[in-house]
Protein backbone atom coordinates (compact mmCIF):
# COMPACT_ATOMS: atom_id res chain seq x y z
CA UNK A 1 0.00 0.00 0.00
CA UNK A 2 2.79 2.20 0.51
CA UNK A 3 4.76 1.52 -2.33
CA UNK A 4 0.85 2.76 -4.27
CA UNK A 5 0.96 5.87 -2.12
CA UNK A 6 4.37 7.04 -3.35
CA UNK A 7 3.56 6.05 -6.82
CA UNK A 8 0.48 8.14 -6.49
CA UNK A 9 2.45 11.13 -5.05
CA UNK A 10 4.86 10.86 -7.79
CA UNK A 11 1.86 11.41 -10.48
CA UNK A 12 0.96 14.21 -8.14
CA UNK A 13 2.99 16.25 -6.93
CA UNK A 14 4.22 18.42 -9.87
CA UNK A 15 0.92 18.52 -11.36
CA UNK A 16 -0.52 21.97 -10.64
CA UNK A 17 -4.00 21.79 -10.54
CA UNK A 18 -3.93 19.44 -7.50
CA UNK A 19 -2.14 22.16 -5.43
CA UNK A 20 -4.45 25.07 -6.71
CA UNK A 21 -7.78 22.93 -5.97
CA UNK A 22 -6.20 21.76 -2.47
CA UNK A 23 -5.22 25.03 -2.08
CA UNK A 24 -9.05 26.65 -2.97
CA UNK A 25 -10.28 24.31 -0.65
CA UNK A 26 -7.87 25.04 2.45
CA UNK A 27 -7.94 28.85 1.84
CA UNK A 28 -12.57 28.45 1.78
CA UNK A 29 -12.38 26.54 5.27
CA UNK A 30 -10.03 29.20 6.64
CA UNK A 31 -12.28 32.11 4.93
CA UNK A 32 -15.33 30.54 6.65
CA UNK A 33 -13.90 29.73 9.85
CA UNK A 34 -12.58 33.87 9.94
CA UNK A 35 -15.87 35.48 8.40
CA UNK A 36 -18.42 33.28 10.06
CA UNK A 37 -18.53 34.94 13.45
CA UNK A 38 -19.02 38.25 11.43
CA UNK A 39 -22.22 37.12 8.99
CA UNK A 40 -24.38 35.28 11.59
CA UNK A 41 -24.08 37.89 13.85
CA UNK A 42 -25.29 40.10 11.07
CA UNK A 43 -28.04 38.49 9.79
CA UNK A 44 -29.21 37.81 13.12
CA UNK A 45 -28.75 41.19 15.07
CA UNK A 46 -32.36 42.37 14.58
CA UNK A 47 -33.80 39.19 15.61
CA UNK A 48 -31.44 39.27 18.62
CA UNK A 49 -32.40 42.45 19.24
CA UNK A 50 -36.20 41.84 19.64
CA UNK A 51 -35.61 39.14 22.06
CA UNK A 52 -33.21 41.15 23.64
CA UNK A 53 -29.77 39.36 23.60
CA UNK A 54 -26.30 39.92 23.47
CA UNK A 55 -25.48 40.02 20.26
CA UNK A 56 -21.67 38.15 21.32
CA UNK A 57 -23.04 34.38 21.13
CA UNK A 58 -20.94 31.89 21.38
CA UNK A 59 -21.00 30.05 17.71
CA UNK A 60 -16.89 29.71 17.22
CA UNK A 61 -16.52 28.48 20.78
CA UNK A 62 -16.00 24.96 22.24
CA UNK A 63 -18.05 23.02 22.06
CA UNK A 64 -20.62 24.31 19.48
CA UNK A 65 -17.96 25.72 16.96
CA UNK A 66 -17.51 21.66 16.00
CA UNK A 67 -21.02 21.62 14.86
CA UNK A 68 -21.09 25.50 12.77
CA UNK A 69 -17.56 25.03 10.68
CA UNK A 70 -18.14 21.56 10.24
CA UNK A 71 -21.34 22.19 8.69
CA UNK A 72 -20.52 25.11 6.70
CA UNK A 73 -17.38 23.04 5.35
CA UNK A 74 -19.28 20.55 3.69
CA UNK A 75 -20.30 23.19 0.84
CA UNK A 76 -17.32 23.66 -0.15
CA UNK A 77 -15.74 20.10 -0.54
CA UNK A 78 -16.76 20.76 -4.06
CA UNK A 79 -12.71 21.40 -4.78
CA UNK A 80 -11.91 18.28 -3.46
CA UNK A 81 -14.30 16.85 -5.57
CA UNK A 82 -13.09 18.31 -8.61
CA UNK A 83 -9.75 17.40 -7.85
CA UNK A 84 -10.61 13.94 -7.85
CA UNK A 85 -12.39 13.74 -10.55
CA UNK A 86 -9.43 15.20 -12.96
CA UNK A 87 -6.83 13.25 -11.12
CA UNK A 88 -9.16 9.85 -12.36
CA UNK A 89 -9.81 11.40 -15.72
CA UNK A 90 -6.65 11.83 -16.64
CA UNK A 91 -5.45 8.45 -16.13
CA UNK A 92 -7.82 7.55 -19.29
CA UNK A 93 -7.58 10.49 -20.85
CA UNK A 94 -3.84 10.16 -20.71
CA UNK A 95 -4.19 6.28 -21.30
CA UNK A 96 -1.75 6.04 -18.06
CA UNK A 97 -4.40 3.72 -16.07
CA UNK A 98 -3.60 0.91 -19.39
CA UNK A 99 -0.22 1.57 -18.94
CA UNK A 100 -0.26 1.17 -15.24
CA UNK A 101 -1.87 -2.14 -15.98
CA UNK A 102 0.63 -2.90 -18.84
CA UNK A 103 3.52 -2.36 -16.26
CA UNK A 104 2.66 -4.82 -13.95
CA UNK A 105 -0.22 -3.27 -11.47
CA UNK A 106 -3.35 -5.00 -11.17
CA UNK A 107 -6.76 -3.38 -11.69
CA UNK A 108 -7.48 -4.04 -7.76
CA UNK A 109 -3.87 -2.52 -7.39
CA UNK A 110 -5.00 0.94 -9.38
CA UNK A 111 -8.26 0.80 -7.38
CA UNK A 112 -6.30 1.13 -4.04
CA UNK A 113 -4.58 3.66 -4.78
CA UNK A 114 -7.19 5.47 -5.51
CA UNK A 115 -9.27 4.71 -2.82
CA UNK A 116 -6.49 5.33 -0.73
CA UNK A 117 -6.11 9.15 -2.07
CA UNK A 118 -9.83 9.45 -1.58
CA UNK A 119 -9.42 8.29 2.31
CA UNK A 120 -6.43 10.71 2.41
CA UNK A 121 -7.99 13.65 0.82
CA UNK A 122 -10.83 13.58 3.53
CA UNK A 123 -8.36 13.04 6.34
CA UNK A 124 -6.30 16.25 5.05
CA UNK A 125 -9.53 18.01 5.11
CA UNK A 126 -10.76 16.59 8.08
CA UNK A 127 -7.48 17.73 10.09
CA UNK A 128 -7.73 21.79 8.40
CA UNK A 129 -10.98 21.64 10.02
CA UNK A 130 -9.92 20.05 12.99
CA UNK A 131 -7.11 22.74 13.46
CA UNK A 132 -9.19 25.82 12.40
CA UNK A 133 -11.42 25.07 14.89
CA UNK A 134 -8.97 24.25 17.84
CA UNK A 135 -7.76 28.12 16.90
CA UNK A 136 -11.35 29.68 16.52
CA UNK A 137 -12.76 28.14 19.78
CA UNK A 138 -9.39 29.08 21.98
CA UNK A 139 -9.48 32.99 20.44
CA UNK A 140 -12.95 33.00 20.56
CA UNK A 141 -12.83 32.02 24.30
CA UNK A 142 -10.13 29.79 26.06
CA UNK A 143 -12.89 29.47 29.24
CA UNK A 144 -14.63 26.83 26.79
CA UNK A 145 -11.72 24.96 26.69
CA UNK A 146 -13.17 22.16 28.94
CA UNK A 147 -15.71 21.76 26.90
CA UNK A 148 -13.26 20.83 23.84
CA UNK A 149 -14.21 17.27 23.69
CA UNK A 150 -18.36 18.15 23.99
CA UNK A 151 -19.86 17.06 20.47
CA UNK A 152 -16.16 16.59 18.80
CA UNK A 153 -17.45 13.44 16.77
CA UNK A 154 -18.83 16.15 14.02
CA UNK A 155 -15.65 15.43 13.14
CA UNK A 156 -15.98 12.21 11.93
CA UNK A 157 -19.34 12.72 10.73
CA UNK A 158 -17.49 15.13 8.70
CA UNK A 159 -15.10 13.19 8.04
CA UNK A 160 -17.59 10.41 6.38
CA UNK A 161 -19.55 12.94 4.78
CA UNK A 162 -16.64 13.89 2.60
CA UNK A 163 -15.16 10.13 2.24
CA UNK A 164 -18.60 9.44 0.09
CA UNK A 165 -18.63 12.75 -1.62
CA UNK A 166 -15.06 12.09 -2.91
CA UNK A 167 -16.10 8.01 -3.43
CA UNK A 168 -18.75 9.25 -5.64
CA UNK A 169 -16.71 11.15 -7.77
CA UNK A 170 -14.45 8.36 -8.65
CA UNK A 171 -16.99 6.52 -9.35
CA UNK A 172 -18.56 9.47 -11.69
CA UNK A 173 -14.86 9.81 -13.03
CA UNK A 174 -14.42 5.72 -13.91
CA UNK A 175 -17.81 5.60 -15.52
CA UNK A 176 -17.74 9.04 -17.23
CA UNK A 177 -13.67 9.10 -18.33
CA UNK A 178 -14.12 12.47 -19.03
CA UNK A 179 -13.61 15.39 -16.66
CA UNK A 180 -15.54 17.83 -18.16
CA UNK A 181 -18.67 15.98 -18.36
CA UNK A 182 -18.27 14.16 -15.14
CA UNK A 183 -17.67 17.38 -13.40
CA UNK A 184 -20.70 18.72 -15.26
CA UNK A 185 -22.64 15.70 -14.27
CA UNK A 186 -21.47 16.20 -10.32
CA UNK A 187 -22.75 19.68 -9.68
CA UNK A 188 -26.16 18.47 -11.64
CA UNK A 189 -26.66 15.78 -9.02
CA UNK A 190 -25.48 18.04 -6.13
CA UNK A 191 -28.04 20.44 -7.47
CA UNK A 192 -30.81 17.64 -7.27
CA UNK A 193 -29.88 17.55 -3.47
CA UNK A 194 -29.84 20.63 -2.68
CA UNK A 195 -33.32 21.43 -4.30
CA UNK A 196 -34.84 18.20 -2.36
CA UNK A 197 -33.07 19.21 0.11
CA UNK A 198 -34.97 22.84 0.02
CA UNK A 199 -38.54 21.69 -0.84
CA UNK A 200 -38.50 19.69 2.52
CA UNK A 201 -36.52 22.77 4.16
CA UNK A 202 -39.01 23.42 7.53
CA UNK A 203 -41.01 20.34 7.20
CA UNK A 204 -40.27 17.59 9.84
CA UNK A 205 -39.84 14.78 7.94
CA UNK A 206 -36.39 15.32 6.69
CA UNK A 207 -35.20 12.11 7.54
CA UNK A 208 -35.28 10.31 4.16
CA UNK A 209 -33.49 12.93 2.64
CA UNK A 210 -30.50 11.65 4.98
CA UNK A 211 -30.66 8.54 2.63
CA UNK A 212 -29.36 10.39 -0.29
CA UNK A 213 -25.80 9.85 -0.51
CA UNK A 214 -24.62 13.47 -0.04
CA UNK A 215 -26.77 14.30 2.81
CA UNK A 216 -25.83 13.13 5.91
CA UNK A 217 -28.11 14.18 8.80
CA UNK A 218 -24.76 17.13 9.31
CA UNK A 219 -26.24 19.11 6.23
CA UNK A 220 -29.84 18.10 6.65
CA UNK A 221 -30.30 19.45 10.02
CA UNK A 222 -28.98 22.94 9.79
CA UNK A 223 -27.70 23.82 13.00
CA UNK A 224 -30.20 25.66 15.07
CA UNK A 225 -29.35 28.81 16.84
CA UNK A 226 -32.35 29.42 18.99
CA UNK A 227 -31.18 26.98 21.50
CA UNK A 228 -28.96 30.53 22.73
CA UNK A 229 -32.89 32.11 23.39
CA UNK A 230 -33.14 31.37 27.04
CA UNK A 231 -36.91 29.61 27.58
CA UNK A 232 -36.94 28.59 23.78
CA UNK A 233 -39.06 25.76 23.05
CA UNK A 234 -37.72 24.54 19.55
CA UNK A 235 -36.36 21.38 19.92
CA UNK A 236 -32.26 20.88 19.42
CA UNK A 237 -31.48 17.92 17.37
CA UNK A 238 -28.52 16.14 18.18
CA UNK A 239 -26.82 14.24 15.93
CA UNK A 240 -25.00 11.00 16.59
CA UNK A 241 -22.40 9.58 14.26
CA UNK A 242 -24.80 6.36 13.85
CA UNK A 243 -26.54 8.80 11.90
CA UNK A 244 -23.71 8.05 9.09
CA UNK A 245 -24.37 4.78 8.74
CA UNK A 246 -26.32 5.37 5.44
CA UNK A 247 -22.93 7.45 4.20
CA UNK A 248 -20.61 4.31 5.07
CA UNK A 249 -22.50 1.47 3.25
CA UNK A 250 -22.62 4.48 0.07
CA UNK A 251 -19.17 4.47 0.53
CA UNK A 252 -18.85 0.96 0.30
CA UNK A 253 -21.11 0.53 -2.38
CA UNK A 254 -19.43 2.83 -4.67
CA UNK A 255 -16.05 1.05 -4.10
CA UNK A 256 -17.88 -2.37 -5.10
CA UNK A 257 -19.04 -0.49 -8.33
CA UNK A 258 -15.95 0.81 -9.48
CA UNK A 259 -14.25 -2.33 -8.66
CA UNK A 260 -16.92 -4.41 -11.01
CA UNK A 261 -16.50 -1.33 -13.56
CA UNK A 262 -12.89 -1.79 -13.35
CA UNK A 263 -12.89 -5.31 -13.77
CA UNK A 264 -15.25 -5.81 -16.74
CA UNK A 265 -14.10 -2.42 -19.03
CA UNK A 266 -11.41 -2.66 -21.16
CA UNK A 267 -8.95 0.04 -20.47
CA UNK B 1 11.36 -25.21 -28.37
CA UNK B 2 10.50 -23.23 -24.99
CA UNK B 3 8.14 -20.89 -25.32
CA UNK B 4 7.85 -17.45 -23.28
CA UNK B 5 4.20 -16.94 -24.24
CA UNK B 6 1.84 -19.71 -25.72
CA UNK B 7 -1.87 -18.14 -27.00
CA UNK B 8 -4.75 -20.64 -26.95
CA UNK B 9 -7.49 -20.20 -28.82
CA UNK B 10 -7.81 -16.39 -28.23
CA UNK B 11 -10.92 -14.44 -29.46
CA UNK B 12 -12.47 -10.80 -28.82
CA UNK B 13 -15.28 -9.94 -30.45
CA UNK B 14 -16.78 -6.20 -30.21
CA UNK B 15 -20.35 -6.97 -31.14
CA UNK B 16 -20.35 -8.19 -34.57
CA UNK B 17 -16.66 -7.22 -35.17
CA UNK B 18 -14.17 -10.10 -34.75
CA UNK B 19 -11.28 -8.12 -33.92
CA UNK B 20 -9.19 -11.50 -32.95
CA UNK B 21 -11.20 -14.82 -33.76
CA UNK B 22 -9.58 -17.99 -32.79
CA UNK B 23 -6.45 -17.07 -32.57
CA UNK B 24 -3.07 -19.71 -31.51
CA UNK B 25 0.10 -19.05 -31.76
CA UNK B 26 3.19 -19.23 -29.60
CA UNK B 27 6.51 -17.30 -28.94
CA UNK B 28 9.96 -19.01 -29.21
CA UNK B 29 12.70 -17.77 -26.13
CA UNK B 30 15.26 -15.61 -27.25
CA UNK B 31 13.50 -15.20 -30.86
CA UNK B 32 13.00 -11.79 -32.81
CA UNK B 33 9.38 -12.57 -33.14
CA UNK B 34 7.13 -10.34 -36.02
CA UNK B 35 3.37 -10.02 -35.83
CA UNK B 36 2.73 -8.83 -39.19
CA UNK B 37 -0.85 -7.66 -41.17
CA UNK B 38 -2.39 -5.09 -42.20
CA UNK B 39 -3.82 -2.48 -40.01
CA UNK B 40 -7.43 -3.41 -38.53
CA UNK B 41 -6.08 -7.09 -38.52
CA UNK B 42 -6.16 -7.65 -34.62
CA UNK B 43 -2.34 -7.49 -33.74
CA UNK B 44 -2.92 -4.54 -31.25
CA UNK B 45 -6.30 -6.49 -29.59
CA UNK B 46 -4.08 -9.71 -29.41
CA UNK B 47 -1.22 -7.25 -27.53
CA UNK B 48 -3.89 -5.64 -25.28
CA UNK B 49 -5.34 -8.80 -24.09
CA UNK B 50 -1.87 -10.46 -23.18
CA UNK B 51 -1.05 -7.52 -21.29
CA UNK B 52 -4.00 -7.64 -19.40
CA UNK B 53 -5.77 -4.68 -20.25
CA UNK B 54 -8.41 -5.61 -23.08
CA UNK B 55 -11.17 -8.76 -21.48
CA UNK B 56 -11.09 -11.73 -24.13
CA UNK B 57 -14.45 -13.11 -25.06
CA UNK B 58 -13.23 -16.79 -24.70
CA UNK B 59 -9.58 -18.80 -25.03
CA UNK B 60 -6.49 -18.66 -23.21
CA UNK B 61 -2.75 -17.23 -22.98
CA UNK B 62 -0.27 -18.68 -20.67
CA UNK B 63 3.28 -15.91 -20.32
CA UNK B 64 6.11 -18.28 -19.15
CA UNK B 65 4.13 -21.21 -18.84
CA UNK B 66 2.13 -19.58 -16.07
CA UNK B 67 -1.61 -18.70 -16.06
CA UNK B 68 -1.16 -15.22 -16.49
CA UNK B 69 -1.33 -12.30 -13.21
CA UNK B 70 0.11 -8.69 -12.74
CA UNK B 71 3.37 -10.06 -11.15
CA UNK B 72 4.52 -11.48 -14.66
CA UNK B 73 3.96 -8.20 -16.39
CA UNK B 74 6.98 -6.85 -14.33
CA UNK B 75 9.19 -9.44 -16.23
CA UNK B 76 7.74 -7.98 -19.54
CA UNK B 77 8.55 -4.13 -21.18
CA UNK B 78 5.96 -3.82 -23.43
CA UNK B 79 4.22 -0.43 -25.52
CA UNK B 80 0.94 -0.60 -26.46
CA UNK B 81 0.30 1.56 -30.06
CA UNK B 82 2.01 4.50 -28.37
CA UNK B 83 4.26 5.69 -25.82
CA UNK B 84 1.96 6.56 -23.14
CA UNK B 85 3.40 9.00 -20.04
CA UNK B 86 2.39 11.58 -17.54
CA UNK B 87 2.38 14.43 -19.84
CA UNK B 88 3.36 17.39 -17.07
CA UNK B 89 6.04 14.78 -15.68
CA UNK B 90 9.90 14.86 -16.74
CA UNK B 91 11.11 11.69 -18.30
CA UNK B 92 12.57 11.47 -14.90
CA UNK B 93 9.61 10.72 -13.16
CA UNK B 94 7.84 8.89 -15.60
CA UNK B 95 10.50 6.59 -15.80
CA UNK B 96 10.40 6.65 -11.69
CA UNK B 97 6.46 5.35 -11.42
CA UNK B 98 7.48 2.24 -14.14
CA UNK B 99 10.28 1.81 -11.84
CA UNK B 100 8.53 1.53 -8.50
CA UNK B 101 5.79 -0.34 -10.39
CA UNK B 102 7.68 -2.91 -11.80
CA UNK B 103 9.65 -2.89 -8.59
CA UNK B 104 12.91 -2.44 -10.82
CA UNK B 105 16.24 -1.16 -9.23
CA UNK B 106 15.56 3.00 -9.30
CA UNK B 107 19.57 2.94 -10.58
CA UNK B 108 18.25 1.45 -14.05
CA UNK B 109 16.73 4.85 -15.00
CA UNK B 110 20.14 7.04 -15.60
CA UNK B 111 21.57 3.67 -17.58
CA UNK B 112 18.13 3.38 -20.14
CA UNK B 113 18.07 7.10 -20.36
CA UNK B 114 21.49 6.91 -21.63
CA UNK B 115 21.09 3.70 -23.47
CA UNK B 116 17.98 5.51 -25.84
CA UNK B 117 20.09 8.72 -26.03
CA UNK B 118 17.90 10.74 -23.69
CA UNK B 119 19.75 11.87 -20.61
CA UNK B 120 20.34 15.28 -21.38
CA UNK B 121 16.61 16.08 -21.54
CA UNK B 122 15.55 14.06 -18.87
CA UNK B 123 14.28 16.91 -16.55
CA UNK B 124 12.10 18.67 -19.64
CA UNK B 125 8.64 17.60 -19.54
CA UNK B 126 7.08 15.10 -21.91
CA UNK B 127 4.81 16.87 -23.31
CA UNK B 128 8.02 18.94 -25.17
CA UNK B 129 9.51 15.84 -26.71
CA UNK B 130 9.35 15.34 -30.43
CA UNK B 131 7.89 12.06 -31.79
CA UNK B 132 11.18 10.04 -32.12
CA UNK B 133 12.12 11.16 -28.09
CA UNK B 134 8.64 9.96 -27.20
CA UNK B 135 8.78 6.50 -28.68
CA UNK B 136 12.79 6.40 -27.54
CA UNK B 137 11.82 7.23 -23.94
CA UNK B 138 8.89 4.27 -24.32
CA UNK B 139 11.62 1.99 -25.03
CA UNK B 140 13.41 3.41 -22.22
CA UNK B 141 10.45 2.70 -19.93
CA UNK B 142 10.20 -1.04 -21.49
CA UNK B 143 13.58 -1.78 -20.57
CA UNK B 144 13.86 -0.50 -16.71
CA UNK B 145 13.63 -3.58 -15.32
CA UNK B 146 15.77 -5.53 -17.62
CA UNK B 147 12.41 -7.26 -18.74
CA UNK B 148 12.94 -11.04 -20.48
CA UNK B 149 10.19 -10.26 -22.90
CA UNK B 150 10.24 -6.65 -24.85
CA UNK B 151 6.32 -6.04 -26.38
CA UNK B 152 6.83 -3.23 -29.32
CA UNK B 153 3.48 -1.84 -31.05
CA UNK B 154 4.54 -0.16 -34.02
CA UNK B 155 7.49 1.15 -32.75
CA UNK B 156 8.46 3.42 -35.69
CA UNK B 157 5.11 4.76 -36.83
CA UNK B 158 5.23 8.42 -37.42
CA UNK B 159 8.88 8.68 -37.60
CA UNK B 160 11.54 10.16 -40.37
CA UNK B 161 13.61 7.43 -41.94
CA UNK B 162 16.77 8.06 -39.48
CA UNK B 163 14.26 7.58 -36.67
CA UNK B 164 12.94 4.26 -37.75
CA UNK B 165 16.76 3.23 -38.46
CA UNK B 166 17.65 4.77 -34.71
CA UNK B 167 15.11 2.17 -33.35
CA UNK B 168 15.82 -0.60 -35.81
CA UNK B 169 19.16 -1.03 -34.50
CA UNK B 170 18.35 -0.34 -31.15
CA UNK B 171 15.90 -3.62 -31.47
CA UNK B 172 18.43 -5.92 -32.56
CA UNK B 173 21.19 -4.47 -29.96
CA UNK B 174 18.56 -5.87 -27.59
CA UNK B 175 17.69 -8.37 -29.38
CA UNK B 176 21.67 -9.43 -29.33
CA UNK B 177 21.59 -9.37 -25.74
CA UNK B 178 19.76 -12.71 -25.22
CA UNK B 179 16.17 -11.21 -24.78
CA UNK B 180 12.64 -12.30 -26.18
CA UNK B 181 11.08 -9.60 -28.41
CA UNK B 182 7.50 -9.73 -30.11
CA UNK B 183 6.83 -6.87 -32.63
CA UNK B 184 4.05 -5.82 -34.34
CA UNK B 185 3.86 -4.49 -37.33
CA UNK B 186 2.01 -3.35 -40.61
CA UNK B 187 5.57 -3.04 -42.39
CA UNK B 188 7.12 -6.01 -44.26
CA UNK B 189 10.06 -4.36 -44.38
CA UNK B 190 10.29 -3.84 -40.80
CA UNK B 191 9.28 -7.63 -39.93
CA UNK B 192 11.94 -8.60 -42.98
CA UNK B 193 14.54 -6.73 -41.31
CA UNK B 194 14.52 -7.45 -37.74
CA UNK B 195 12.72 -10.42 -37.07
CA UNK B 196 13.23 -14.00 -37.64
CA UNK B 197 9.92 -16.12 -36.18
CA UNK B 198 6.62 -14.57 -37.33
CA UNK B 199 3.02 -14.71 -37.67
CA UNK B 200 0.92 -13.26 -40.39
CA UNK B 201 -2.43 -11.89 -39.55
CA UNK B 202 -5.44 -10.92 -41.61
CA UNK B 203 -8.95 -9.74 -39.71
CA UNK B 204 -8.17 -11.06 -36.65
CA UNK B 205 -6.81 -14.65 -37.94
CA UNK B 206 -3.64 -16.50 -38.59
CA UNK B 207 -2.56 -16.82 -41.44
CA UNK B 208 1.10 -17.97 -41.45
CA UNK B 209 3.16 -18.86 -38.45
CA UNK B 210 6.89 -19.73 -39.06
CA UNK B 211 9.97 -18.80 -39.81
CA UNK B 212 10.83 -15.84 -41.37
CA UNK B 213 13.59 -17.16 -43.44
CA UNK B 214 11.08 -20.27 -44.44
CA UNK B 215 8.46 -17.85 -46.15
CA UNK B 216 11.00 -16.61 -48.02
CA UNK B 217 13.15 -19.76 -49.02
CA UNK B 218 10.18 -21.72 -50.34
CA UNK B 219 10.66 -20.03 -53.47
CA UNK B 220 14.36 -21.21 -55.12
CA UNK B 221 15.16 -18.35 -57.52
CA UNK B 222 18.31 -16.88 -59.10
CA UNK B 223 19.42 -13.70 -60.89
CA UNK B 224 21.62 -14.10 -63.42
CA UNK B 225 23.18 -12.02 -66.61
CA UNK B 226 24.98 -12.65 -69.49
CA UNK B 227 26.33 -10.14 -72.25
CA UNK B 228 23.57 -11.34 -74.70
CA UNK B 229 21.08 -11.74 -72.93
CA UNK B 230 18.53 -12.35 -75.61
CA UNK B 231 20.16 -15.68 -75.83
CA UNK B 232 20.13 -16.37 -72.61
CA UNK B 233 16.26 -16.18 -72.36
CA UNK B 234 16.18 -18.30 -74.61
CA UNK B 235 17.81 -21.18 -73.66
CA UNK B 236 16.41 -20.57 -69.96
CA UNK B 237 12.91 -20.69 -71.76
CA UNK B 238 13.90 -23.78 -73.19
CA UNK B 239 14.76 -25.61 -70.00
CA UNK B 240 12.00 -27.34 -68.33
CA UNK B 241 13.30 -26.99 -64.55
CA UNK B 242 12.93 -23.47 -64.80
CA UNK B 243 9.24 -22.58 -64.91
CA UNK B 244 9.05 -19.05 -64.78
CA UNK B 245 11.04 -15.86 -66.34
CA UNK B 246 10.95 -12.28 -64.77
CA UNK B 247 13.18 -9.77 -67.04
CA UNK B 248 14.82 -7.15 -65.04
CA UNK B 249 16.62 -4.13 -66.88
CA UNK B 250 19.88 -5.97 -67.30
CA UNK B 251 19.35 -9.26 -65.98
CA UNK B 252 16.69 -12.27 -65.60
CA UNK B 253 15.15 -14.06 -62.49
CA UNK B 254 14.73 -17.87 -63.32
CA UNK B 255 12.11 -19.49 -60.74
CA UNK B 256 13.63 -22.94 -60.77
CA UNK B 257 12.55 -26.62 -59.28
CA UNK B 258 13.72 -26.72 -55.79
CA UNK B 259 16.85 -29.54 -56.39
CA UNK B 260 18.44 -26.63 -58.36
CA UNK B 261 21.37 -24.84 -57.39
CA UNK B 262 23.28 -22.15 -58.94
CA UNK B 263 26.32 -24.88 -59.55
CA UNK B 264 23.79 -26.23 -61.97
CA UNK B 265 22.38 -23.29 -63.97
CA UNK B 266 26.01 -22.17 -64.37
CA UNK B 267 27.15 -25.45 -65.40
CA UNK B 268 24.01 -25.73 -68.04
CA UNK B 269 24.27 -22.42 -69.42
CA UNK B 270 28.21 -22.74 -70.54
CA UNK B 271 27.18 -26.09 -71.95
CA UNK B 272 24.73 -24.33 -74.18
CA UNK B 273 27.82 -21.74 -74.91
CA UNK B 274 26.65 -18.95 -72.35
CA UNK B 275 29.19 -17.60 -70.01
CA UNK B 276 27.24 -16.19 -67.31
CA UNK B 277 28.98 -12.89 -66.03
CA UNK B 278 26.50 -13.24 -62.77
CA UNK B 279 24.39 -15.21 -60.64
CA UNK B 280 22.71 -15.29 -57.07
CA UNK B 281 20.42 -16.59 -55.16
CA UNK B 282 17.33 -13.99 -55.58
CA UNK B 283 14.69 -13.66 -52.79
CA UNK B 284 11.27 -13.32 -53.62
CA UNK B 285 10.64 -10.35 -52.28
CA UNK B 286 8.49 -10.65 -48.63
CA UNK B 287 6.07 -7.97 -49.73
CA UNK B 288 4.91 -10.25 -52.37
CA UNK B 289 4.46 -13.10 -50.30
CA UNK B 290 2.71 -11.34 -47.92
CA UNK B 291 0.12 -9.74 -50.85
CA UNK B 292 0.07 -13.37 -51.78
CA UNK B 293 -1.18 -14.75 -48.55
CA UNK B 294 -3.73 -11.80 -48.31
CA UNK B 295 -4.79 -12.13 -51.16
CA UNK B 296 -5.93 -16.16 -50.55
N1 LIG C 1 -12.87 -0.81 -28.69
C1 LIG C 1 -13.21 -1.28 -29.91
N2 LIG C 1 -14.50 -1.31 -30.28
C2 LIG C 1 -14.85 -1.80 -31.50
N3 LIG C 1 -13.99 -2.26 -32.41
C3 LIG C 1 -12.69 -2.24 -32.10
C4 LIG C 1 -12.23 -1.75 -30.84
N4 LIG C 1 -10.89 -1.87 -30.81
C5 LIG C 1 -10.52 -2.38 -32.00
N5 LIG C 1 -11.61 -2.61 -32.77
C6 LIG C 1 -11.60 -3.20 -34.12
O1 LIG C 1 -10.90 -4.40 -34.06
C7 LIG C 1 -10.13 -4.60 -35.24
C8 LIG C 1 -8.69 -4.84 -34.90
O2 LIG C 1 -8.08 -3.66 -34.41
P1 LIG C 1 -6.56 -3.59 -33.96
O3 LIG C 1 -6.30 -4.70 -33.02
O4 LIG C 1 -6.31 -2.22 -33.44
O5 LIG C 1 -5.77 -3.82 -35.30
P2 LIG C 1 -4.24 -3.56 -35.63
O6 LIG C 1 -3.52 -3.27 -34.37
O7 LIG C 1 -3.80 -4.80 -36.29
O8 LIG C 1 -4.21 -2.40 -36.57
C9 LIG C 1 -10.37 -3.36 -36.09
O9 LIG C 1 -11.36 -3.67 -37.04
C10 LIG C 1 -10.86 -2.35 -35.13
O10 LIG C 1 -11.72 -1.44 -35.75
MG1 LIG D 1 -2.36 -1.55 -33.95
Amino acid sequence: MLQLLQIEWIKLRRYRSFWIMLALHIASILLIASSFDYFITKIVKNELRKVGMSLNLPITEFSDVWIHITWLAVFVRFFLGMLVITMITNEFTYKTARQNIIDGWDRKDFLWAKVAQVIILSGLSTSVVFLTCTFLGIVSNVDSLPYFFNNIHYLGIYFVQVSVYLSFCLLLGILIRRSGLAIVSLMGYSIFEIYLLGKTYNKSHLEWLTYFPFNTPLNVVQPSFSKYIPRSEDFVQEIGFMSTVPAIIYVFVFISLIYIFLKKKDL
Amino acid sequence: MESVLTINHLSKHYGKIKAVNDLSFSVPKQSVFGILGPNGSGKTTTLGMVLGVINSTSGDYKWFSETPKASLRRKIGAILEAPIFYPYLSAVDNLLIVAKIKQADEKNIEQVLKTVGLYERRNYAFSTYSLGMKQRLAIAAALIADPEVLILDEPTNGLDPQGIADIRNLILDIAKQGKTIVLASHLLDEVEKVCNHMVVMKTGQLLYEGKVADLLGNQNSFEVKAENIQKLEEVAKNWNVIHKIDKLNHSLILACNNDITGTNLNKYFYEQGIILSQIQPHHNSLEKKFLELLNN
